[in-house]
């Protein structure tokens, strides 16, 4: 049986508390043992993103400590963003050579919730079901600088009842940007619009995404105009039946 | 005549942490060779093939024809135009073409090495068609190189509404890898080597393409061989 | 103009452009557009990897080296019969500019598209000295007729206007009696600047770029100006900008492959010029003189940082057809003569964090421009170090966003910390017009705050023995 640290990030602990649960039960139906340090807060990234990468140190030597403390095989996290943060957590502490080891050791261990799945665990039928047309958004950090592209496809191509629908600039940013989304807010409030009625006009009931930050964004948008577009990570959609 | 350089220079090689310019460039090694790949090996058939579906494809007129029918192929293409030409002082246009053309067309002036300036540029400007000869030509782009020389200058093919250049079907070459090659060849370079790859055109209201602004409204090319 | 190109505060700026769906509806179709025609032309090419890698690489090559091959290029453009002129900033290569025409007793410049000599606000001085400077590529001729506009793309300048409204800049200025079809007004356009072609006393253009090992000077476009700037007029300047050098020949296949790929999405533009020199003494067109004037004006200070591979940059533009907040906010969102992601790695340490530390906010890191990039700048990782810089190092930053930030930080550093804020944000409601939220809420709603966290949920669990 593999044991899996589960690193919730701070979005999906405090605000869509459904979506680390959805996974857990998720990792536990396959098979894993799922442990949760508490220790455990939030990966820096919105420190780092902003220039502050001294004083997000703190919180990232603290989730090294979290996430490494009980010595399980793997790390796995529900957001493919704050997946890429940690895996960059060696080049932060290049100069600090203890440090370096512990960031280098989670760096490896830790996987994005569907890349671990197809590409760890081997599977892609989970037997879910969804009777819907839903909508995709491949979120800009999972897709081009982790590299994760197919697995969340994959999976979703074995949901019974789930067609998914392509969109205009299903590829393009949603806006996000974690600080960038209160730093600017109307310029990303304009992209996240885009994106929204781009998800209309394809005629899509959900939107499922594997980013809880662009999904929360998306989300204000679609809830600001009143579309009737309900909004899934994409762990809920795998524990439908 | 350099203004400058010194200090210029030695600015430069503090920024790059050196007092003095090194005697040769730090080795350079491609790290792949894909620019050679392109056709490579392909027959003189394919070359030609190529070259008129890229050329056709984005809107520039092909006529074939053997040497020998150069004279009257030009003629025909000209009267259809209408109007007046300006053709190079070149090699392959002397003789028998240049005659034929002096005689079928009503105004036809030979790019005029003896003239001045003025005289040529004028002449250009006011004819309908312009000649040239191409020195080499490339299939991938549907591209033909113009050398400036003291017989064909640039004018001929930029101030007409028409611009024919010929090229000789055994200098097509696969892209533009193989003109560079042939540049890096030549003892002198002329002042200006002008690559042609369509007629004039621009995008810049809407994104509409129009063809046809500063330069040549149509571009034909007549292949010979 | 000059590399600031808008004095309003970057907040201002940003929703003067949101404000404008005219605009915005332009530039997303020509993203659409020139991104589909991109897409397929390297398609039809193949190999993208490995062409943009050894285009980067030969970029990066010329940097490294490149106090020797600027010093082969004047050396040889001079043996070719060119002057060549080395200016240390905008001031002195404008003036160089402004001394030669000036000489020559010239009225009337044409010119074909240039970076920089917008860069060095060029037109300004030569106007200022009386001298009639007409922009020959269409779209920069319409804005300049338009009362000087600005471009809102570095290619395609004028992406940000519509057809009627050149149509009414046409009719007002020039006397135009047409409708507002594109061919229409371009051949009206056509004839009034071929006069001005055959009347100019001097051509000024740029150089995309220049082969050390001949003296070369290149010039590409597709309307043909650039052919005309360099065939008519008897003294052509040239302004380059001094990283834009290849050693030889060879390489300048890789970079002209790429370049007008990534630009246009054509394989090669309609006209490429490679110019060695003045004419020949025997040929009867083309300039008598030519000058080159080889222009620093901050790029030294880049090759000297850690920012020197932006120096690569060969101007296509595909960095900002591909970013999704260019999109929204064009050109003219920067304030900057160069915007998009290029411009956000380059103009802070080209002009200075002072006034250009603000622009690096408009980035949501998502990465694309990484992507496209044909000389593969790490456009992502530059605006991730420059926001650093200006967070970190000495006082870019206010003190009471430092003290935010730190206290932010000592939050998520500490789990005690960190659990009582969590559980405190559960009983207060986020108050929407306050604060940092207020500019999210603005189009969106902000999310409802569960009772309950997730650790809370795991913690129960566990102790109900690992039940749902």
């Amino acid at each position: 049986m593999k044991t899996v640290s589960f690193f919730s990030t701070c979005l999906t602990d405090t605000v869509l508390p459904d979506v680390s649960r959805d996974s857990v039960l998720l990792l536990e139906k396959l098979g894993c043992r799922v442990v949760f340090n508490p220790k455990q807060t939030c990966c820096g990234q919105p420190l780092a993103n902003s220039g502050f990468q001294q004083k997000a140190k703190k919180a990232m030597e603290l989730q090294m400590e979290a996430l490494l403390e009980d010595e399980a095989d793997y790390v796995v996290c529900p957001s493919g963003s704050c997946t890429l943060q940690v895996k960059e957590y060696p080049n932060f502490f290049e100069d600090q050579p203890d440090l370096l080891e512990k960031a280098e050791r989670l760096s490896e261990k830790i996987y994005e919730l569907t890349d671990f799945i197809v590409n760890i665990l081997q599977q892609t039928d989970l037997s879910a079901s969804l009777k819907a047309k839903a909508a995709y958004h491949p979120s800009c950090h999972m897709t081009r600088l982790l590299d994760v592209k197919e697995p969340p496809l994959a999976l979703l191509k074995q949901v019974a009842g789930l067609e998914l629908v392509d969109f205009k600039g299903q590829d393009k940013c949603c806006g996000f940007g974690g600080t960038f989304s209160v730093k600017l807010g109307p310029l990303s409030g304009a992209m996240a619009a885009e994106k929204v009625e781009n998800i209309r006009e394809a005629g899509a009931e959900y939107l499922i995404g594997a980013d809880a930050g662009c999904l929360m964004n998306l989300q204000g948008v679609i809830e600001r105009r009143g579309y009737p577009i309900k909004v899934r990570h994409i762990a809920q959609v795998l524990m439908a039946s | 005549m350099i203004t400058g350089k010194e200090q210029f220079i030695s600015r430069i090689s503090n920024c790059l942490n050196r007092t003095t310019i090194p005697e040769k460039p730090t080795e350079f090694v491609y790290p792949h060779d894909m620019q050679h790949k392109y056709l490579a090996g392909a027959s003189a058939q394919e070359l030609l093939d190529t070259f008129i579906t890229n050329a056709q494809t984005v809107g520039i007129g092909i006529h074939r024809c053997s040497e020998i029918d150069l004279a009257t192929t030009l003629v025909q293409i000209v009267k259809k135009l209408g109007g007046s030409v300006v053709l190079a002082d070149d090699p392959l246009l002397a003789g028998e073409t240049t005659e034929l053309l002096g005689h079928e067309i009503d105004d036809c002036y030979i790019w005029n090495t003896d003239a001045g300036r003025k005289e040529n540029m004028t002449k250009a400007e006011g004819a309908k068609v312009g000649i040239a000869v191409a020195e080499m030509a490339l299939a991938e782009s549907a591209t033909s190189l113009l050398f400036s020389r003291p017989g064909s200058g640039r004018s001929i093919t930029l101030l007409p509404e028409n611009s024919l250049i010929i090229i000789r079907a055994e200098t097509i070459q696969p892209r533009l890898t193989q003109a560079m090659e042939m540049l890096q060849k030549q003892e002198t370079l002329p002042s200006s080597v002008n690559f042609v790859s369509g007629p004039s055109s621009t995008a810049d209201i809407e994104l509409v393409r129009v063809q046809g602004v500063h330069g040549p409204l149509e571009l034909s090319y007549i292949i010979v061989g | 103009m000059t590399i600031k190109t808008s004095d309003l505060p970057l907040k201002e700026r940003l929703q003067k452009e949101l404000g404008n769906p005219q605009m915005r509806k332009a530039i997303a179709n020509a993203q659409d557009l020139l991104n589909g025609k991109r897409e397929a032309a390297f398609e039809e090419l193949g190999d993208f990897e490995q062409w943009r890698e050894t285009a980067g690489t030969i970029r990066s090559h010329v940097l490294e080296n490149l106090d020797y091959y600027l010093t082969q290029f004047a050396d040889k453009a001079s043996a070719a019969g060119a002057q060549v002129y080395f200016a240390e900033d905008a001031s002195q290569a404008a003036g160089y500019g402004l001394e030669i025409l000036q000489k020559r007793k010239a009225v009337k410049a044409v010119k074909s598209k240039s970076m920089v000599t917008e860069e060095i606000g060029l037109n300004e001085m030569l106007e200022e000295a009386g001298i009639e400077v007409i922009e020959t590529d269409l779209g920069e001729y319409l804005l300049q007729i338009d009362d000087h506009d600005k471009p809102s793309h570095i290619v395609v300048p004028a992406l940000h206007k519509n057809r009627d409204h050149f149509r009414r800049v046409l009719a007002e200025k020039k006397g135009y009696k047409g409708d507002n079809v594109p061919e229409n007004m371009t051949r009206f356009v056509r004839q009034l600047i071929r006069k001005e072609f055959l009347e100019a006393d001097v051509g000024i253009t740029g150089c995309n770029f220049a082969v050390a090992e001949t003296g070369t000077v290149t010039l590409v476009t597709n309307e043909g100006n650039g052919r005309f700037v360099t065939t008519a007029p008897k003294t052509q300047v040239v302004f380059l900008g001094m990283e834009r050098i290849v050693p030889t020949f060879a390489e300048l296949d890789i970079i002209f492959s790429m370049l007008a790929r990534s630009a246009v999405g054509a394989k090669l533009t309609s006209y490429m010029s490679l110019m060695t020199g003045p004419k020949a003494p025997e040929d009867k067109d083309g300039p008598e003189e030519l000058h080159i004037i080889i222009v620093d004006n901050g790029r030294s200070r880049v090759l000297e940082s850690d920012f020197r591979e932006v120096l690569r940059c060969i101007r296509c533009g595909t960095c900002m057809l591909e970013c999704p907040a260019y999109r929204h906010i064009s050109g003219h969102g920067y304030g900057t003569l160069y915007p998009g992601p290029l411009g956000l790695a380059l103009v802070p340490v080209l002009a200075g964090y002072d006034d250009y530390k603000e622009i690096t906010k408009i980035c949501s890191l998502c990465g694309a421009c990484n992507e496209v990039c044909p000389v593969k700048i790490p456009l992502y990782e530059f605006i991730f170090e420059h926001r650093r810089i200006i967070a970190e190092e000495g006082n870019l930053t206010p003190a009471g966003e430092k003290i935010l930030m730190g206290r932010y930080g000592d939050v998520i550093g500490s789990s005690a910390l960190y659990g009582l804020a969590t559980k405190a944000a559960r009983f207060s409601s986020f108050a929407p017009k306050v604060g940092p939220l207020k500019q999210w809420s603005i189009d969106r709603d902000l999310p409802k705050i569960p009772k309950t966290r997730f650790r809370d949920w795991f913690a129960a669990r566990k102790k109900n023995g690992g039940v749902k």
